[in-house]
C-alpha cells in the first residue's frame, strides 16, 4: 500500500467529485470505520483502516485490493478481513459505487457476497419461515 | 315583347361600346392624339351614337333634374351636419338632461334600490357559505360606493360628454370648408344644367358625359355627408340610451358574475363619446382641405392641366376628390379610433383602479403607516390587559355586575378582532420585496442597491440576504462596517432579530455582551423572565471570559491577541474578555450549515478559533467542505486554536496528556473525527499526534480512560422535614402532643386521613 503524504492527499482531494470529498469528510464515515472494528475484534486497526479507506476514496488504492491489502500488510485474519472489506463496502464504498467507478474507469467486481447479515429479497424467500403462532389469519 | 326582351339581352353587349363613346369624348384630343384608329373608330361611333342622344331629350331632362336635386341635397348635407355638432343643437335639451332621458331615467332608476338589495343579499349568501371567487369584504365595499354613486351616475355620464364635446366644438366651429365643398359642386351642377340649354345637339353629348360625372361624385359626396350627419345624430341617441342604462350599469359593477355587463356598457359609452370628438377633427380636416383646394395656388394650374385632356366642368371637380377622400377616410378612422380610443381609456381607468387599490398597502409600507400599524399592535395587548382586569372588577360588582361584566367582555372581544388584521398589516408593512434581479447583481451593484435605500430596516433586510448569498461577507469594509453598525441599533427591535442574528452568524467576532443579550431578550418576555434569561447570558460569558483569562496566564500568544484588540478598539481587558467570550458563545450556538457563511476574515478571529474547540464533528466537516485548507487549518494553528493551545504546552507531557483527556471530556465527537475519519486524519492536529506518543493507538487511549471510573459525585440528601399539621380557619390552635420516637413501646400509628 502506497502512503501518501497530507500534501498529496489535499491535491487530489480537490479534483475529486462532491460525493466523494462528502463521505471523506462526513463523520459518519469515521463512526462507521470505528464501529466495524470494534464488532470485529480488531479496534487496534482503526486508524490504518481507515487510512486504507482514505486511499480507496481518493483514487489511490482500487477497491477491489482492499481486502489483500486487508490481508497482507495489516495482517489481518483472512475471515476478518473479508467480514470487514464488506462491511466496510456496504457502509462506505456502496453509496458511492457510482463515482469510485467513474474514478477508477471500471466496473467495482462484486467482491462482497453477501453476508448472512443481509439476504437478498429473492433468497429470502426461499428460506424456510418458521411458523408465527401469534399471526392472526387473514380474512 | 319577345321584341323587347331581345333589345334588353343585347344590352350588356353594347353597354362597353357605349362606355368607349364617354371616354372619347370626355378625353377627345387624348384620343385623337395617341390612336388615330381609335380616333377613326371613335368618329365612327360618335356619328352613330350622337343620332342617338339627340332623340333622348328625356335622359337630358332627367340628369338635369338629378343634378339639380344632387346638389342641394348635398347643400344640406352639409347644413345639417354643421347643425348636429353645434353646441345647442337640439335647444336646451342636453346629453343627459332632456324629456326622453328623464322617462327612462324614471324606469331604470326604479330598478337601482331594488338591484342593491338583490346584491347585498347575494353578497349575505356568499358569505354565509363562504363561496369561492367572492371576495365578500371588497364586494360589500362596492356595493357602499355603488349606493352612494348610483344616483349620481347620469351627472358623472354627462360630465364626461361635455369633457369630450368641448373638444368636438372647437372643430364644429372652424367647420366652413364643406359648405365650400357642396357649393363648388352645385356650382358645377348648375353650369351644367345650364349647358344643355342653347347648345347644338351634337355637343350635348360632352354635357351628358360630364352630367354622369358629376352626377357619380355627387353621389359620392352625398354619402360621405349623410354618413357624418347619421354618425352625429346617432352619438345623440347612443348617449341618450347610455345615460338611461346607466344606473343598472353601476349596479352591475357591484357582483363578479354581472359585471361583464358593467364593461360592456363602459365600453360603448366611451366609443360614442369618443366617436364625437375624433369624427369631427377629420370632418375639420376635410373641410380645411376642401377651403385650401378652392384658393391654393396649385389648383389652377392643375385644372388648367387637366382641361388640357378632359371636360372643363371635371377638371373642376377632379381637385376635389382629395379633400372627399380625407372625409371619406375620416368617418372610417373615426369610428376605429373610437373603439381604440374606448379601449385605452378603459385600460388606463383599470390601471388607475389598481393604484388606488394599491395605495391603502402603499400607505401601510410607508414609514408612517408602518408606525402606526406597530404602534396599535403595541398597545392593543396593554389595552386588552387593562379590559382584563376591568372584566375582573366588573364581576364584583354586587348590582348589574353580570351585565357590567358581560358588556366589558364584548369591548374585549371588539379590540381583540381587529388584532390579528393589525399585526398582519404591520407585518406585511415591514417587510421588503426583494427582486429577483438582486440576486444576480455583482457584489458592488448590491452594495450600491442597499445604500440607495432610505430606511436602516429596508438594508438590515437587504443584508440578510446579502449574507444568505454569500456577498455579503465579500463586500467592502466601510459597508460592512455600516452593515453591523445599523444591525446594532435594530438588536432591540422584535421585528429583526432573526436578519440581525443572521447577519452575526457572518461575522460572530463582531458580536458584544449587550449585543448578545439583546438578541435574547424579546418585548414579550415577562420583566421575570428577561431578568432570568439576562443573568443566564451574563453567567456563561462571564464563564467562558474567566476561562479565557486563565488560559492567557499559560498561552502568551492569546494574551498578545487580546492586547492587540484592546488596543484596535479601545476598550478595557474586561470589555475585550466579555466581547470575545460573547462571540464564543454565538459560535457554540451556530449550526453546522452557519459556518459555511462565515465570513474568511472572521474565520481568523480568537472568537471563532475559541469556538470551534466546541464544535461538533459536523462543524468541524462543514469548514473544512466549504474552506480552503489553509484557511480551515488556521482555526486550529491560529492564537486560540486547539494546535496553538497544545503547542504552548511543549515540553510539558503530562500537562498535555491532561489537557487531551479534557478535551475528550468535553467532546469527544471532535477527537474522534480528527483521529478516526479519512480526511481528518490527512489534517495536522496536535492532540492526534501527542496521542499516537503516549497512547499508540485510539483504542488504547479509551482503554486507560476505562480503568479509572470517573468520580461520581456525592448525591447529599436534605435532612426530612415533617409538615406542620395545616389548621383550618375555624379550627381552634391544640397544642401540640408530644410525637413519641419511632420504634416506641406506645407506638401507635394513625392511619387515618
Amino acid at each position: 500500500m502506497k502512503k501518501i503524504t497530507p500534501e498529496k492527499f489535499w491535491e487530489l482531494y480537490k479534483t475529486l467529485p462532491q460525493e466523494l470529498k462528502g463521505v471523506l469528510c462526513d463523520p459518519k464515515t469515521g463512526d462507521n470505520i470505528f464501529e466495524i472494528c470494534q464488532k470485529n475484534n480488531i479496534p487496534q486497526k482503526t486508524e490504518e483502516i481507515s487510512d486504507c479507506v482514505a486511499q480507496v476514496l481518493i483514487g489511490v488504492l482500487p477497491p477491489d485490493e482492499f481486502q489483500e491489502v486487508l490481508e497482507k500488510e495489516l495482517k489481518i485474519n483472512p475471515e476478518v478481513a473479508k467480514k470487514v472489506n464488506q462491511e466496510i463496502y456496504r457502509f462506505i464504498f456502496f453509496p458511492v459505487k457510482a463515482s469510485l467507478e467513474e474514478l477508477y474507469k471500471k466496473g467495482l467486481i462484486p467482491i462482497a457476497q453477501p453476508s448472512k447479515i443481509y439476504t437478498p429479497l429473492k433468497e429470502r424467500s426461499k428460506e424456510k419461515t418458521i411458523e408465527d403462532i401469534y399471526r392472526e389469519p387473514i380474512e | 315583347m319577345a321584341k323587347t326582351n331581345k333589345i334588353f339581352n343585347l344590352l350588356p353587349k353594347i353597354k362597353f361600346f357605349i362606355f368607349l363613346i364617354f371616354l372619347l369624348f370626355l378625353f377627345p384630343e387624348r384620343a385623337n392624339a395617341a390612336i388615330p384608329i381609335l380616333g377613326a373608330i371613335g368618329s365612327f361611333i360618335l356619328t352613330t351614337a350622337a343620332t342617338i342622344a339627340t332623340v333622348s331629350i328625356i335622359v337630358i331632362l332627367i340628369l338635369q333634374l338629378l343634378l339639380g336635386v344632387m346638389g342641394l341635397i348635398n347643400t344640406a348635407l352639409a347644413n345639417l351636419i354643421s347643425w348636429s355638432i353645434s353646441p345647442g343643437a337640439l335647444g336646451n335639451w342636453s346629453y343627459t338632461n332632456n324629456p326622453i332621458v328623464s322617462y327612462g331615467l324614471e324606469i331604470t332608476g326604479g330598478f337601482v334600490s331594488m338591484g342593491l338589495i338583490l346584491a347585498l343579499v347575494a353578497i349575505a349568501f356568499a358569505t354565509i357559505l363562504r363561496l369561492e371567487g367572492w371576495d365578500t369584504k371588497r364586494l360589500l365595499l362596492r356595493l357602499i360606493v355603488v349606493a352612494l354613486l348610483v344616483y349620481f351616475a347620469p351627472v358623472i355620464c354627462g360630465f364626461i360628454v361635455d369633457a369630450a364635446n368641448i373638444f368636438m366644438w372647437h372643430f364644429a366651429e372652424r367647420i366652413g370648408g364643406v359648405g365650400v365643398l357642396t357649393t363648388t359642386f352645385l356650382n358645377v351642377a348648375l353650369n351644367l344644367i345650364r349647358a344643355f340649354l342653347g347648345i347644338p345637339v351634337l355637343q350635348q353629348i360632352t354635357t351628358v358625359a360630364s352630367s354622369f360625372v358629376q352626377l357619380i361624385f355627387q353621389l359620392y359626396l352625398a354619402l360621405v355627408l349623410l354618413m357624418f350627419f347619421l354618425l352625429f345624430t346617432f352619438r345623440y341617441v347612443a348617449i341618450w340610451i347610455a345615460v338611461i342604462l346607466s344606473p343598472i350599469a353601476f349596479i352591475c359593477w357591484i357582483l363578479p358574475a354581472t359585471r361583464g355587463y358593467w364593461e360592456w356598457w363602459w365600453k360603448n359609452f366611451l366609443q360614442w363619446v369618443l366617436a364625437g370628438p375624433i369624427t369631427a377633427f377629420f370632418l375639420y380636416l376635410g373641410a380645411r382641405a376642401a377651403s385650401e383646394v378652392s384658393t391654393a395656388q396649385w389648383a389652377d394650374p392643375t385644372r388648367g392641366f387637366l382641361a388640357g385632356f378632359t371636360l372643363n366642368p371635371i377638371a373642376q371637380i377632379i381637385p376635389y376628390l382629395f379633400p372627399i377622400g380625407i372625409l371619406n377616410l375620416g368617418i372610417i378612422l373615426g369610428i376605429q379610433g373610437a373603439g381604440m380610443g374606448a379601449n385605452f381609456i378603459f385600460k388606463w381607468a383599470n390601471k388607475g383602479m389598481g393604484y388606488l387599490r394599491a395605495a391603502p398597502s402603499w400607505a401601510m409600507r410607508s414609514r408612517m403607516g408602518q408606525r402606526t400599524m406597530e404602534r396599535l399592535a403595541s398597545i392593543t395587548p396593554g389595552v386588552e390587559r387593562y379590559l382584563g382586569r376591568l372584566e375582573e372588577r366588573a364581576a364584583r360588582v354586587p348590582i348589574g355586575g353580570k351585565a357590567l361584566e358581560a358588556t366589558v367582555r364584548g369591548i374585549k372581544r371588539g379590540v381583540q378582532m381587529p388584532i390579528p388584521y393589525i399585526l398582519r398589516y404591520a407585518a406585511r408593512a415591514r417587510r421588503v420585496v426583494i427582486p429577483k434581479e438582486f440576486e444576480e447583481m455583482s457584489v458592488a451593484e448590491q452594495e450600491a442597491y442597499v445604500n440607495a435605500l432610505s430606511s436602516a430596516e429596508e438594508r438590515i433586510q437587504f443584508a440578510a440576504v446579502m449574507k444568505k448569498l454569500g456577498t455579503l461577507q465579500k463586500a467592502s469594509k466601510e459597508f460592512r462596517e455600516k452593515i453591523l453598525a445599523e444591525a446594532k441599533t435594530l438588536a432591540q427591535s422584535p421585528y429583526f432579530k432573526k436578519e440581525v442574528g443572521g447577519i452575526f452568524d457572518a461575522f460572530p467576532n463582531q458580536m458584544t455582551k449587550e449585543m448578545k443579550i439583546a438578541l435574547a431578550l424579546t418585548p414579550e418576555m415577562p420583566p421575570q423572565v428577561a431578568q432570568k434569561v439576562r443573568r443566564e447570558i451574563e453567567e456563561k460569558i462571564e464563564r467562558i471570559a474567566n476561562a479565557i483569562e486563565e488560559e492567557t496566564k499559560i498561552n502568551p500568544e492569546l494574551n498578545v491577541e487580546i492586547e492587540k484588540i484592546m488596543r484596535e478598539t479601545g476598550k478595557t481587558r474586561q470589555e475585550v474578555l466579555s466581547d470575545i467570550a460573547a462571540g464564543v458563545l454565538h459560535v457554540r450556538e451556530m449550526s453546522p450549515r452557519d459556518i459555511a457563511n462565515v465570513a474568511k476574515g472572521s474565520l481568523d478571529s480568537v472568537a471563532f478559533r475559541l469556538g470551534m474547540r466546541e464544535a461538533t464533528a459536523s462543524k468541524i466537516y462543514q469548514l473544512f467542505e466549504n474552506f480552503d485548507r489553509e484557511t480551515a487549518e488556521k482555526v486550529l494553528e491560529g492564537p486560540g486554536g486547539l494546535n496553538q493551545l497544545f503547542r504552548t504546552l511543549e515540553g510539558q507531557p503530562e500537562k498535555q496528556k491532561e489537557l487531551l483527556i479534557k478535551l475528550h471530556q468535553e467532546n469527544e465527537s471532535l477527537l474522534r473525527w480528527f483521529i478516526i475519519n479519512p480526511a481528518g486524519r490527512s489534517i495536522r492536529f496536535l492532540p492526534r499526534d501527542i496521542l499516537e506518543r503516549e497512547y499508540g493507538t485510539y483504542e488504547n487511549f479509551l482503554a486507560s480512560l476505562r480503568k479509572v471510573p470517573p468520580e461520581r459525585p456525592k448525591i447529599i440528601r436534605p435532612p426530612e422535614r415533617v409538615p406542620p399539621r395545616i389548621v383550618r380557619r375555624y379550627e381552634k390552635r391544640e397544642p401540640e402532643e408530644p410525637r413519641e420516637k419511632e420504634g416506641g413501646e406506645n407506638e401507635k400509628r394513625d392511619w387515618s386521613v
